[in-house]
C-alpha cells in the first residue's frame, strides 16, 4: 500500500502544474473517481481544511489523503512522493540554466517568460481573490496591505501577514 | 565544488540559514506556493543580498514553468543557486515539515479543528495581505522590466489570452518561450 501511495502521488506531483488550486480537479480525479480511496464528502473537507491551513495545498491535500490511507507513515510517504520528481527535474534544471547563463537562446527564452510571469501573477491575485474573499472587508485589508508593503521597505512581509492575520480575526 | 554549482564558500552555515529561512516562509504560506514569493524577495534579495533581484525573477520564472507545485520548485532552484545540492536538499526538507506536521495534527483530531471558526478568520486575514503582498511583488518586478515593442506586445497578448480565452497558463506561457526564441532580444 505505501508503495502504491508513494507512486501515485509522484504521478500527482508531475502533473500539478502552477500549484495551487490547479490540482484539486486532478486529484479528485485520481483518487475519488479512478482510485475511490476516499470519498467525495471527505475530498471536500480536505480541501477545505488545506485551503485554510498553512503551507502548500497541494502538499497539505497529499499529506492528509496519505495519513488518511494509512496513518503518519502513509502521509509522509504521500508528501515525499508529492515532492519526489520535481525536486529531481528542478535540479537537473537548475544544473542545466547554470551551465547555460550566458546562452543567448536561453537569455531570449528567459526575458520572454518573465513577461509571461507577470500577467501569471496578476491572474493569481485575481483567482486568490476572486476564490477566498466574500464580502467588501477582505479587499480593503489587501489595499492596504499593498499599501504597506510598497511603502515600508523595512517592514518583514512575515510581519505584515501576522498583522493582517489578527485585523481578520478581528473584523472580519 | 564547482560541479555542484555553490555560489558560496562556506555552505554548511549558509544551508543552515537557508534551511531557517524557508521553514518559517513554508509557515506563512497561505493560500498556494504563490504566497512565498513576496517574502523569499525581501529575505534573499534585499536582507540576506544571497541573490541579486534579476536572479530572483530568474528563479521565480523557470520556477513557474516547470511541472511540479511552485513552492518545490522554488525551494529546490533558490537552494541549488546559492548553496549547490544539498542547499536544494535541505530547502526541500525544510519546506516539507510545517505541512506535514500540521496536517498530521489536524487528521489525528479529526473534525475538532473546523469548529474553530477563529481560525478561519485568521487565515482569511492572512490570505488578503498575502494577496496585497502579491499584488506589491508584481508592481515591483512590473517596474523592473525593461519594456519593448515585442514585450508590450507579449504582455497584451498573454494577458488576453489568461484572462479572457481561458487558455491554459502552461499553453501560454509556452506560446510566449517560443515567441520569445524567435522574435525576442537578450537583455
Amino acid at each position: 500500500m505505501l508503495i502504491k501511495i508513494f507512486l501515485e502521488f509522484c504521478k500527482i506531483g508531475v502533473i500539478a502544474f502552477g500549484g495551487g488550486n490547479a490540482i484539486f480537479p486532478i486529484l479528485h480525479r485520481e483518487i475519488v473517481e479512478n482510485l475511490h480511496w476516499i470519498s467525495e464528502q471527505d475530498f471536500l473537507y480536505m480541501v477545505s481544511i488545506a485551503e485554510t491551513t498553512p503551507g502548500p495545498i497541494g502538499m497539505n491535500l497529499s499529506t492528509f489523503i496519505g495519513y488518511r490511507l494509512s496513518g503518519f507513515l502513509g502521509a509522509v510517504v504521500a508528501t515525499i512522493g508529492y515532492d519526489f520528481l520535481p525536486f529531481l527535474i528542478m535540479l537537473f534544471v537548475a544544473i542545466a540554466v547554470v551551465r547555460l547563463q550566458e546562452n543567448k537562446i536561453y537569455k531570449r527564452f528567459l526575458s520572454a517568460v518573465m513577461v509571461v510571469v507577470l500577467v501569471l501573477l496578476m491572474q493569481a491575485v485575481y483567482l486568490m481573490g476572486k476564490g477566498g474573499f466574500h464580502d467588501f472587508r477582505p479587499y480593503v485589508l489587501s489595499l492596504i496591505a499593498f499599501i504597506a508593503f510598497m511603502k515600508f521597505k523595512k517592514l518583514n512581509p512575515i510581519y505584515l501577514l501576522i498583522i493582517c492575520g489578527l485585523i481578520g480575526m478581528i473584523c472580519f | 565544488m564547482q560541479l555542484l554549482g555553490m555560489k558560496y564558500k562556506h555552505p554548511p552555515k549558509i544551508i543552515f540559514e537557508l534551511f531557517y529561512i524557508f521553514l518559517y516562509v513554508a509557515i506563512f504560506t497561505v493560500g498556494g506556493g504563490i504566497a512565498m514569493v513576496p517574502v523569499l524577495e525581501k529575505v534573499l534579495v534585499e536582507k540576506k543580498k544571497f541573490l541579486s533581484s534579476q536572479e530572483f525573477t530568474e528563479v521565480f520564472s523557470v520556477a513557474q514553468i516547470l511541472p511540479g507545485s511552485l513552492m518545490i520548485n522554488m525551494a529546490t532552484f533558490t537552494g541549488y543557486r546559492i548553496a549547490g545540492f544539498f542547499g536544494a536538499l535541505f530547502c526541500c526538507i525544510a519546506i516539507t515539515i510545517p505541512p506535514l506536521t500540521i496536517i498530521t495534527l489536524i487528521a489525528m483530531f479529526y473534525g475538532r479543528f473546523m469548529e474553530f471558526a477563529l481560525m478561519r478568520k485568521l487565515m482569511l486575514g492572512i490570505l488578503a495581505g498575502v494577496v496585497g503582498e502579491v499584488s506589491g511583488i508584481t508592481l515591483k518586478m512590473f517596474k523592473k522590466t525593461k519594456f519593448n515593442t515585442f514585450k508590450v506586445l507579449l504582455l497584451l497578448c498573454s494577458f488576453v489570452l489568461m484572462f479572457f480565452v481561458r487558455m491554459n497558463p502552461i499553453y501560454v506561457v509556452g506560446i510566449g518561450a517560443l515567441l520569445g526564441i524567435a522574435f525576442g532580444r537578450e537583455d
